[in-house]
């Protein structure tokens, strides 16, 4: 893949959106892509952290203590808990179909957060949107184990 | 006012359970400094831990990996006298140079082995399985000796020094992995001791058992030590970090020791360690020679054993003292080269008493120096030189020296011995011991210099490069553009619109007619992006189409966007168009026309728009803002008188206007003008920016400005960015007086200015630098020290306030030295890996002279406090010098002052319990107290009535809320309802969501609650990076928690199904 390929990708990222394409062409230069086959472990819970990842094609399962939490598709990121809070991995992440992703490296993605504040702000209202989300999860999933 | 919470932790945080009432708030400061906490009692809790230099936590790590090296080292001693009792008294001397030349084709052998194995298997794993594997060999040696078969002696021989050649390598790697660099330079005499105690009680064990159980049991004893050493190494596996491993490496022995010596030629660095191994194994050779020979002609074998037994038990007694005492405290005072050259040096001296008086002791002593100052200072220099490298290179290297160097220089050394030993008496050997230390002399004194060079690429190699801009117009390639067709061809107007802009940057030319093609696009926007597209792929051929669709064109907008095309290429024939459009009602249309036609209609077309222009200038605020744009774009010197009036202008988005203007005219008038809105809050910031522009030109405005002010501090901040960025000598003086002000942001920013001025060559006086430098690590001292154990804002502030001023000391260093090397190691100190803030702190720690990098590495180390406060008063002189000294310093800092004086008064006070308020959820709990205090000042309280609705389900959020008093009922489409009261957040999750999802708040009996607006908070985010990592922790903190709850509800329905 590209330089030019990647940035179409990445720039389709909500996490990446609204960047300028210099900053996306630095993004693309250190982002580099990779593909799992269905099954394959991208990354273990527990194991040290070190990069995030983009899905740009497949789906990508999120599993806790062995239970899968959430499922994730084209355009979203996953593992930025380590790569943020410098924490080991707190989930594993298992190839659910054949997975094409871009992997940025911890120190870079750092760097570019300090430095971007269009990332900064898509960092922060990502992460707002997935704490809404689990918390609506776990209010459904409360409701479900109510008796009626 | 009304306090609207109780804010205990302030009051009490400092100085919880402690007696201390704060009476003066304003000398608050002060007490903090004089506190008598300043010593601990877990300071002075362990005086062992503080004479080994060990830190909070290391002991563990140390028993496991130093009881390791301790076994595998006692094991070698037991092994080791095992082969030279057994083999010197069977063969005669001059077979030693041969015994010699195989153990070193042997260690090759084995090292070749090892290489492979490496590869496959990571550090952790290799080092209790190589134990493990020698614990057998070594028991069937045993049995091989049993049989006494021809030849089993010398074979033994030659095995167990290969092998335990092997294990040294691997052990010593195995235990370097499990420390960073400077836990290694603390930390490895400590090791080298434990080993030095191992080898003492090998000696020992030796002495006692040969005795009773005979010399060729003592590998029963090896076996066993063997094995609990592989029992150590699985303990200390989880201590080691995670080194990758390729599982499907082809690379050979050899491919491995050619990339070894690859990167030893191509490291200045590595090629001296080289050098000096080589050295030093031709002079271990050399006095190993002289030592046995010696003892052969000497002794019987009765007397040997004897010898041999207290020569051990000394020679690692000795180093064991000089591990545990001196190695550290040498290293530390005398640096790496001293460490290294030592005894290469000591050799030397010996080597020359040798030759004028010769003696059996002289010979012994040779031997003695050698071995103890090999393995305490030499080999202790060496893994520190070592320390920076990437693992793997690092290993790679090692093996090549130890694999295949080291027995070449043996071997090579050996040969020497067999032709000079006929004809050259014992003692005569010691002209080439005197060679070959004198040659490791030389290289261990040019050694430093590449050390520090290898440990600033070490941290400079970790970051990422920003300052590579990307060309756009270098990617494109056959494959790209055909990339960017489909783009275009995709019918997705975002990626249209990206992919035009980008078509435009890079001018591909086979794209000409898909963007022709998107001129007649239903949406104006695209139509907008093909037109500036077009300019960039056909230039000046561009006319004739986008003439035609200024006539087909209805939207203003695009017609301005045309015109302004149709002006970039300079087309003439669009003249007439724009006097007809000179009278449209839309003004970016008209001053598109007045811009075109002032341009390219000739004398005619200046009259007109002069006319026009005048008609601008008497119109309202939106026609005098278009006025300014339409002069900055011209950029004629002639208006700036109209741009000078309209800078007067009483409308502050018209001066807006006009100071963006300003920046493509920077008339000396203007600029003299520009320099006033420095002082004003609104627009100080475009201001410097117009200055910044006009360079040399704004510098001198600006000095002329300042030369008759008392300017405030914000202004001479903004002054102080304008000078750093076009230096000149003349505003040296400016910027060195700032460096004395009272104010720290000033002085920060003063800093800043003479850097840049330092790059350009313009250098300030070296003893201002000095003072300053003393002064702002006395002040980082006096933080470091304030700091106690209770959780509070002042304690926050306190350590933020450490990070600016280390920030600032590290801005001073880069005044002294290479100050790109000093941003490194800055970026490393701070960037929170372990391994890079290591090697940062190491570079500096050999850049400092002693005086400055005691005091500073106090300010950066996680070094007892107690040390710290030696330190200061190190720095200060007498105690109560000292702590008037800091009492001083601190009582100057506007921004302390401000936090403990007049924020505890008044309209602060309100202030300071809303940021408090703040800091009790978790996105804004790790915020700096400056953006708490924005925020806290940006909020406002709001009263609900009962039954009010606080937000609505599925509703656009715009705001967050805090509750000050009463409830407020949150209920979600579930059914599922919660009750919040005082201090609790409603709706901050949701706030960054933009979305209140399915949930809805109202208010059951009325409350008041502290409003906090999403678009405040995001502002704060996108100006502060440090605002935005604490929000991304908060809701770090919440996503996790989160999470788990999820999961145990998922789990919970899961046993509830399998039920």
């Amino acid at each position: 893949m590209n330089i030019i390929e990647k940035l179409f990708f990445l720039r389709k990222a909500p996490l990446l959106a609204g960047l300028d394409e210099h900053n996306l062409l630095r993004v693309a230069d250190i982002a580099v892509d990779m593909t799992f086959k269905t099954g394959e472990t991208l990354f273990r819970q527990g194991d040290p952290g070190g990069s995030l990842y983009i899905i740009l094609d497949g789906n990508v399962a999120i599993e806790i203590d062995g239970v899968e939490v959430n499922v994730l598709g084209n355009g979203q990121f996953f593992g930025e808990v380590t790569v943020l809070a410098d924490l080991p991995r707190t989930a594993g992440a298992v190839a659910r179909s054949e997975v094409y992703a871009l992997s940025i490296e911890r120190a870079a993605f750092l760097r570019l957060f300090e430095s971007n504040r269009g990332l900064r702000l898509n960092v922060v209202r990502e992460m707002g949107r997935r704490v809404c989300e689990i918390s609506r999860r776990e209010r459904e999933m409360t409701a479900a184990r109510r008796p009626a | 006012m009304r306090t609207i919470i109780e804010t205990p932790g302030f009051d009490g945080g400092i100085f919880g359970p402690s007696e201390v009432k704060v009476k003066d708030r304003g000398n608050l400061v002060a007490i903090i400094l004089s506190a008598p906490r300043l010593v601990t009692d877990s300071a002075d809790r362990s005086h062992v831990s503080g004479f080994f230099q060990v830190r909070p936590g290391e002991w563990r790590r140390i028993g496991v990996f130093g009881s390791y090296i301790g076994l595998v080292v006692g094991n070698i001693i037991v092994q080791y006298t095992f082969n030279d009792a057994t083999f010197v008294s069977f063969y005669p001397a001059d077979h030693l140079p041969y015994l010699f030349i195989v153990s070193s084709l042997v260690t090759a052998v084995m090292s070749s082995l090892y290489g492979s194995v490496s590869e496959r298997l990571p550090a952790r794993r290799l080092s209790w399985a190589m134990p493990a594997l020698f614990c057998v060999s070594t028991l069937l040696c045993r049995l091989l000796l049993a049989t006494h078969l021809p030849g089993s002696i010398f074979f033994i021989y030659i095995f167990l020094f290969g092998f335990n050649g092997l294990m040294v390598i691997i052990a010593w790697n195995f235990v370097r992995n499990g420390f960073d660099t400077r836990q290694v330079k603390r930390l490895m005499p400590l090791l080298g001791a434990i080993a030095g105690a191992g080898a003492i009680l090998g000696g020992v064990t030796v002495r006692i058992a040969a005795g009773l159980i005979g010399t060729e049991n003592l590998l029963i004893i090896s076996a066993i030590v063997l094995a609990a050493a592989a029992g150590c190494a699985l303990a200390a596996g989880p201590l080691v970090a995670v080194q990758p491993v390729s599982s499907k490496s082809e690379e050979t022995f050899w491919k491995q020791a050619g990339a070894g010596f690859g990167l030893i030629r191509r490291n200045r660095l590595m090629l001296l360690t080289t050098g000096m191994l080589i050295s030093a194994v031709a002079v271990r050779v050399l006095v190993d020679y002289q030592f046995k020979a010696t003892l052969k002609s000497e002794f019987n074998r009765v007397e040997m054993a004897s010898f041999l037994g207290n020569y051990f038990a000394i020679a690692f007694g000795l180093e064991f003292i000089f591990q545990l005492f001196l190695t550290a405290r040498f290293m530390k005072r005398f640096g790496l080269t001293s460490a290294l050259a030592s005894r290469a040096a000591v050799i030397s001296i010996l080597a020359v008493t040798l030759l004028v008086v010769p003696a059996f002791w002289g010979v012994v002593a040779i031997k003695l120096t050698e071995g103890l100052l090999d393995r305490s200072l030499f080999q202790s220099g060496l893994s520190l030189v070592f320390a920076p490298l990437p693992a793997r290179r690092g290993n790679l290297i090692r093996l090549t020296q130890e694999g295949i160097i080291q027995p070449l220089v043996v071997a090579a050394a050996s040969l020497l011995l067999i032709f000079f030993s006929p004809v050259v008496s014992v003692t005569r050997l010691s002209w080439l011991v005197l060679g070959a230390a004198a040659v490791g002399i030389l290289l261990a004194l040019r050694t430093n210099r590449h050390y520090l060079a290898e440990l600033s690429r070490a941290v400079q190699g970790h970051l990422f490069d920003y300052s590579q801009d990307f060309k756009i117009g270098q990617l494109m390639n056959e494959k790209t553009i055909s990339c960017l067709a489909a783009q275009l061809r995709s019918g997705e107007r975002d990626e249209i619109l990206f992919t035009l802009h980008l078509i435009d940057e890079t001018g591909a030319a086979s794209l000409r007619t898909e963007v022709e093609l998107l001129l007649e696009h239903g949406e104006a926007q695209v139509r907008m992006a093909a037109a500036d597209a077009l300019v960039g792929v056909a230039g000046k051929e561009a006319g004739r189409t986008l003439r035609a669709r200024l006539e087909e064109e209805e939207d203003p907008r695009v017609i301005a966007r045309v015109l302004r095309c149709l002006g970039r290429i300079e087309d003439d024939a669009t003249v007439e168009a724009a006097y007809r459009l000179l009278e449209h009602g839309d003004v970016e249309v008209m001053s598109e026309a007045l811009l075109l036609l002032f341009r390219l209609g000739g004398l005619d077309g200046i009259i007109v728009s002069a006319e026009k222009l005048a008609t601008l200038k008497a119109g309202g605020p939106r026609e005098r803002m278009a006025l300014a744009g339409i002069i900055g774009r011209l950029k004629v010197e002639n208006f700036d008188r109209t741009l000078l009036d309209l800078l007067r202008d009483p409308s502050p988005e018209v001066q807006r206007s006009v100071l963006e203007a300003a920046r493509s005219l920077p008339s000396p008038r203007i600029l003299a003008e520009v320099c006033r809105f420095l002082e004003s809050e609104r627009l100080s910031d475009i201001a410097e920016e117009v200055l910044i522009a006009a360079g040399a030109d704004g510098v001198a405005s600006l000095m002329g400005y300042l030369g008759g002010q008392q300017p405030s501090a914000e202004t001479i901040c903004h002054a102080a960015r304008v000078f750093g960025n076009t230096p000149r000598a003349e505003s040296l003086p400016l910027a060195e007086e700032w460096l004395e002000s009272d104010v720290g942001a000033v002085r920060y920013e003063a800093l800043k200015t003479l850097r840049s001025f330092r790059r350009a060559g313009i250098e300030t006086a070296p003893e201002r630098r000095d003072a300053l430098l003393r002064r702002e690590m006395i002040l980082g001292l006096s933080l470091k020290l304030a700091l106690s154990p209770e959780d509070s804002l002042l304690r926050r502030e306190l350590k933020i306030r450490l990070d600016l001023c280390t920030e600032r000391i590290l801005l001073i260093l880069g005044l002294r030295h290479d100050p790109d090397r000093i941003d490194s190691a800055g970026a490393g100190i701070t960037g929170g890996d372990p391994h890079l803030r290591a090697n940062a702190l190491e570079y500096l720690d050999n850049l400092l002279n002693a005086p400055l990098e005691s005091f500073f590495l106090a300010l950066l180390e996680d070094i007892p406090e107690k040390e710290c406060l030696e330190s200061a008063r190190e720095c200060l002189g007498t105690d109560k010098t000292g702590l008037n000294d800091l009492r001083t310093l601190a009582a100057k800092d506007r921004w302390l002052s401000l936090l403990v004086a007049d924020a505890l008064s008044g309209q602060e006070r309100i202030l300071l319990d809303r940021a408090t308020l703040l800091t009790r959820l978790a996105i804004f709990r790790d915020m700096s107290l400056a953006c708490l205090w924005h925020l806290a000042s940006r909020c406002r309280e709001r009263r609900f009535a009962a039954g009010d609705l606080v937000f609505p389900a599925g509703a656009a959020q715009e705001a967050g809320y805090v509750i000050l008093d009463g409830t407020v009922i949150v209920e979600s489409v579930t059914g599922a309802a919660e009750r919040l009261g005082r201090g609790e957040g409603v709706g901050i999750d949701t706030l960054f969501a933009c979305d209140t999802g399915d949930r809805s708040a109202r208010c059951d009996a009325g409350a008041l609650c502290l409003e906090i607006g999403r678009r405040e908070v995001e502002e704060m985010i996108w100006r502060h990076a440090s605002a935005a990592r604490a929000v991304v922790n908060g809701l770090l903190e919440n996503f996790i928690a989160a999470s788990k709850r999820e999961l145990l509800l998922r789990k919970r329905s899961l046993d509830g199904g399998a039920r």
